[in-house]
């Protein structure tokens, strides 16, 4: 199965949260807070929202003081 | 059964990392509120319950003042608390409910923690890595 290749999506983005287009994976809204990106993409079809880092690798199970 | 990619995401000291990242819709009964679109969350065999962060905890209306929190420990042995909450989960193809942790202190990448009990107890799941491919059935 080919990958969900989000990396050039996320490129230009290091906080906030986004709204990606199912279909073609761009990143439709960006928004700094998950209550902000909600309001963005009310009128929105086919999108799913998550959260931006510039580093997604080392997540084992633990928490961060974030 | 549901067949979904791994996902490739940015790293700075990896250049890239593969995750197996679900979508899900998290309702609140009590509430009425369900979030409007997927939202992602790490599909995480190694946590025994699955998690949620605070901020969409309040966004659902949870009234974590009145919940008594329940003390956790991470792979590094620091302990966090969490609050729980029973949430219908939306999740390829099963609508269920299920008990959330919520907590301030996931990391901000990760948003939902989908664990065993809530997630691998109602699924079967295989990860094929090296295929890119996970099986959720």
């Amino acid at each position: 199965m080919k990958l969900l290749d989000l990396t050039k999506a996320l490129k230009k983005y290091q906080t906030g949260w986004v709204a990606i287009n199912n279909k073609n994976n761009t990143v439709v809204a960006h928004a700094k807070d998950f209550n902000s990106i909600t309001k963005k993409i009310l009128n929105k079809k086919s999108v799913f929202i998550m959260p931006v880092t510039n580093e997604y690798f080392g997540f084992i199970t633990t928490i961060t003081n974030g | 059964m549901a067949k979904i990619p791994y996902s490739l995401l940015p790293s700075e000291t990896n250049k890239f990392v593969r995750l197996p990242l679900a979508k899900v819709l998290l309702n609140y009964k009590k509430t009425h509120k369900i979030t409007p679109v997927l939202v992602v969350a790490l599909i995480d065999s190694g946590a025994d319950v699955c998690f949620c962060s605070g901020m969409i905890g309040a966004w659902l209306g949870i009234q974590f003042n009145k919940i008594k929190e329940k003390e956790f420990t991470a792979a590094n042995r620091s302990t966090f608390k969490a609050k729980s909450e029973i949430i219908t989960l939306h999740a390829y193809n099963k609508i269920y409910p299920c008990t959330f942790y919520f907590t301030d202190t996931l990391p901000k990448h990760i948003p939902i923690i989908l664990g065993q009990i809530g997630f691998f107890d109602h699924f079967q799941i295989c990860f094929n890595y090296n295929n890119c491919e996970i099986t959720i059935d």
